[in-house]
């Protein structure tokens, strides 16, 4: 797998409300996260497990040169773990000053909406769930979870 | 204001290194290893941090550093000598001045007595070489005479010798205050030799109040006859100022000395018709007006103007000093700047003394966040790994050795390894920024304990990692405070034991396989054994009736809790003994050890690594994972036989080593790996020291090897894990976890409650 590297300084935020959004998978469900907050989407690597880390952190991996932390996306929201193969895909994501990756199964699809069409997250999600979906979207048929990527950070940080 | 904050950082670290010369070259003249140079470079170095204090309006600063600068003067002119004590007071005032700029740079407060009284012995000074030759009464004989000391003299002041005529023009008209004074100024060559400017004298008086300069040049001889230092021109000023007196004469207080003065109260203010009794100041000020050269230009071309001697008209020398009055004007918020502009123009008009000097010392250097270093070190080590990685892969798929690529990746592999190395270089710095502080820091010493130290360091110039040596200072510190505190005795005992009355502390820098190693050394009392072993065993550290060697007796010292100091001093006891310098240092990955010889001295040896980058370990297999095992902690290792392995109640168990047993941490276990506790014999045990001194043996599966890694924050986009120091990346990529020896032996004795409980009991 490759690695994509994704433009940075693009100006979507200036565009008022409408935004690029990058959706993948977990599993049957599609989410996405702001393409603002991604720097780079790369293969799998095997990832060295720290002790005492909570079960959705899968270990760290060497981002040339650099200690990246991995979530598992999947177990932080609650569902089961991600069992990695050769075709998951981390999405490297930068929150302030920190960097880290989330597993996911793949990517799928880079969007252009505007903040109108976000609904808010349905009551019927669980409350883990809740506090990392920011909102849901529908498009062409397929429902769609806005993750707050600065949500996953500060827990996992409580933790550690 | 960005900018002027940038001014601001620069000049104060602009200061840090005029301290710096300063300290060293009264050192070299203490030593006396000092030339006419050394005198130079040190008078220059207080002349500038005067010059920059004066235009951030740092007034202590600049009143001290002027006092002390007089006084150098008259060193620098021969007319004092550079004895013991003269120095001493100047090495003093350098102290002094160094906290000044620290106050001028953080805030705080000097101490005003000290310096007040620093600037009476000063000025002392500067009495006592005035009584024993007291300087020419005439302005022209001024000159002369200083001219005549030569090489001096011609230390970059060349281009001050033309009266610089200060005259604002918008003032001229205007009126005037309450109280109205006549003021006959007269320089004296002497007084431009200090760097002092009659422009800026006129320039304060403009600041007080409405001022009327009118400048007599009838002295001014023809061009053929003109010395270029002398000093000809006197300014004859009517002030009219709300100011009392005082005010006006603290205006002279640099120059009083150094020029005629006369200031007068008068009446009411007349002949509003300025400048008409000459009509060359007429001119003067024509020319002012016309000419907006710029001051460094003009600056430069006086000295040319002087030397063409040739010249025979007055004309051109009256012109050249016009446009440096002219300039001051425009930069009137910053009264300073315009001796700041004109100090590089001074080193370029300098010759060759200066540039001697300034050869000799500074190598050029750029600044850079060190942010930008480390993220280069990173890139160059995910290089080196790549590199292997794809040779690796180019052999697998079947690439001969003898071919050309293959000879290709060798030569890029020396390439790599060589970019590493230099790479790693750059954070290198020599110890000496380390090593100047410790002049004052013995001296203060010396003082408050009444001992003489004399320091003597040797490799000041060993290399070693920027990092290492910002942690360097407090633990080096602490150790030559007890070395003079505690080490060296007092001169009356000294004397009684046939040594001289000053003692030597001798601090070594020097490189050893790969680690910087510092010793510490003073010609002391060596330790009094008999007294520490009584301490320790007073404290209860040790059995009253512990029979142990002197190297173990030596080493107490190191122990918490313990203090030799029968009184606590306020040098050393306080608190901090030995024990934080011990532990601050293996907190670096250093060792410290202990040699003494009674009544020859006491030696401590530091040990570091050159770089807190890298970190030699041993790579152990955990579990599936490796890991990394900091090599200073590790004593030994050994394959324990099953009956060396004891069960101690629930999970614990002990392993015999010899005749002692140590708890037996199970790593993987401790991290999380493995629930299972692991057979003990299958495994290789790790002895390690713990901070506190207490042995353990780590239990691991298999040691890989030993290298040296490059510590990788964890903590930057995670957080601390427990019982994890840092991490690594291996040669293949991976990131393996290095392992905090301390965190983990603890971890284990607090979960072994039962054990812990039972451990107690059977030391009771």
């Amino acid at each position: 797998m490759t690695t994509l590297s994704l433009p940075q300084n693009d100006n979507h935020t200036e565009h008022g409300s409408a935004r690029e959004l990058i959706a993948f998978c977990i599993g049957e469900q599609e989410f996405c996260v702001d393409i603002m907050s991604v720097r780079e989407i790369r293969g799998w690597t095997q990832a060295t497990p720290l002790p005492h880390a909570p079960s959705y952190v899968n270990g760290v991996i060497n981002l040339r040169g650099a200690v990246l932390p991995i979530v598992d996306l999947a177990a932080r929201l609650g569902f089961p773990r991600t069992v990695p193969t050769a075709r998951s895909v981390i999405i490297v994501v930068r929150v302030e000053q920190q960097l880290f990756g989330l597993l996911v199964d793949a990517v799928s699809d880079i969007l252009t909406i505007t903040d109108e069409i976000l609904q808010p997250t349905p009551d019927l999600a669980s409350d883990l769930a809740k506090t990392f979906v920011r909102g849901v979207m529908a498009i062409e048929g397929r429902m769609i979870s806005l993750i707050a990527t600065d949500n996953v950070l500060p827990q996992f940080q409580a933790v550690a | 204001m960005d900018a002027m904050a940038e001014i601001r950082q620069t000049f104060f670290e602009e200061c840090a290194e005029q301290l710096a010369d300063l300290e060293a070259g009264l050192l070299a003249i203490e030593n006396g290893e000092a030339d006419s140079d050394t005198v130079n470079a040190v008078f220059r170095a207080v002349h500038s941090i005067k010059g920059g204090a004066g235009a951030f309006c740092l007034d202590d600063l600049v009143h001290f550093a002027h006092v002390f600068e007089t006084t150098l003067d008259e060193m620098r002119s021969g007319r004092l000598d550079s004895s013991e004590k003269v120095i001493k007071i100047m090495l003093r005032s350098a102290d002094a001045l160094a906290d000044l700029v620290t106050v001028a740079r953080d805030g705080g407060t000097a101490d005003a007595a000290r310096n007040a009284s620093l600037i009476d012995e000063l000025k002392g000074l500067v009495a006592l070489a005035k009584g024993e030759e007291p300087p020419a009464p005439t302005a022209a004989g001024g000159g002369t005479s200083e001219a005549s000391d030569g090489p001096v003299y011609d230390d970059g002041m060349g281009d001050l010798d033309f009266t610089p005529v200060a005259v604002d023009l918008s003032e001229l008209m205007g009126d005037g205050g309450d109280n109205t004074f006549r003021i006959v100024f007269k320089p004296m060559p002497r007084m431009y030799a200090k760097a002092n400017e009659a422009t800026r004298v006129l320039r304060d008086l403009y600041a007080l109040g409405e001022a009327k300069v009118i400048c007599n040049t009838a002295e001014v001889p023809l061009m053929q006859n003109l010395d270029p230092e002398g000093a000809y021109l006197t300014f004859t000023i009517e002030l009219s100022t709300a100011e009392p007196e005082e005010k006006v004469r603290e205006v002279f207080e640099f120059v009083e000395f150094d020029c005629e003065l006369s200031i007068e109260a008068i009446e009411s203010e007349e002949d509003d018709d300025f400048g008409a009794d000459d009509p060359d100041i007429a001119d003067i000020l024509n020319r002012i007006k016309a000419t907006s050269d710029d001051e460094e230009e003009s600056a430069a071309d006086e000295p040319a103007v002087a030397a063409e001697e040739d010249e025979p008209e007055p004309a051109p020398k009256a012109a050249a000093p016009a446009p440096k009055a002219a300039a001051p004007e425009p930069v009137k918020p910053e009264p300073a700047k315009p001796a700041a502009a004109s100090a590089p123009a001074k080193g370029e008009a300098g010759g060759d003394a200066k540039g001697a000097t300034a050869g000799a010392g500074a190598a050029q250097t750029i600044r850079v966040d060190l942010e930008r270093v480390d993220r280069l070190i990173d890139l160059v080590g995910e290089l080196v790994i790549h590199q292997v990685m794809l040779s690796q892969r180019a052999y697998q798929a079947g690439l001969a050795r003898a071919s050309d690529v293959a000879v290709g990746f060798d030569e890029l592999e020396q390439l790599t390894r060589e970019i590493q190395d230099s790479v790693m270089a750059i954070r290198a710095q020599p110890v000496k920024s380390v090593f100047q502080r410790l002049p004052r820091l013995v001296r203060e010493v010396a003082d408050i304990s009444g001992k003489q130290v004399k320091l003597v360091t040797e490799g000041e110039w060993t290399e070693v990692d920027k990092t290492v040596i910002e942690r360097l200072a407090d633990p080096l510190t602490h150790m030559i405070r007890n070395a003079i505190d505690h080490g060296l005795e007092k001169p009356e005992d000294r004397i009684a034991a046939g040594k001289p009355e000053e003692g030597t502390v001798r601090v070594a820098a020097m490189h050893r396989s790969g680690r910087i190693v510092i010793e510490i050394s003073d010609d002391g009392g060596g330790i009094n054994r008999r007294r520490v072993k009584e301490i320790a065993a007073n404290k209860g550290l040790i059995p009253a009736d512990a029979n142990l060697s002197d190297e173990e007796i030596d080493n107490l010292i190191f122990l918490p809790g313990f203090s030799t100091a029968d009184k606590i001093s306020s040098l050393s006891g306080r608190g901090v003994g030995m024990d934080v310098v011990k532990r601050s240092i293996q907190a670096l990955g250093g060792r410290v050890s202990i040699a003494s010889k009674p009544g020859k001295g006491s030696t401590f040896t530091m040990s570091l690594p050159l770089t807190l980058a890298v970190l030699d370990g041993m790579i152990v297999s955990v579990g599936e994972q490796t890991i990394v095992v900091p090599l200073t902690a590790i004593i030994e290792t050994l394959q324990p036989k099953a009956s060396e392995v004891k069960s101690f109640g629930g999970d614990a168990r002990l392993v015999q080593v010899r005749d002692t047993f140590l708890p037996l941490v199970d790593v993987a276990r401790e991290l999380g790996y493995a629930y299972e506790p692991a057979s003990a014999t299958g495994g290789v045990a790790i002895l390690v020291e713990a901070e506190n001194g207490a042995r353990s043996a780590l239990l691991v599966d298999a040691i890989q090897g030993q290298r040296q890694v490059v510590i990788k924050s964890l903590e930057a986009n995670y957080g601390r894990v427990p019982g994890i120091a840092a991490a690594t990346i291996l040669g293949d990529g991976r990131v393996a976890l290095i392992l905090d020896v301390d965190a983990v032996v603890a971890t284990s004795r607090v979960e072994g409650n039962f054990f812990n409980g039972s451990m107690k009991h059977a030391a009771e």
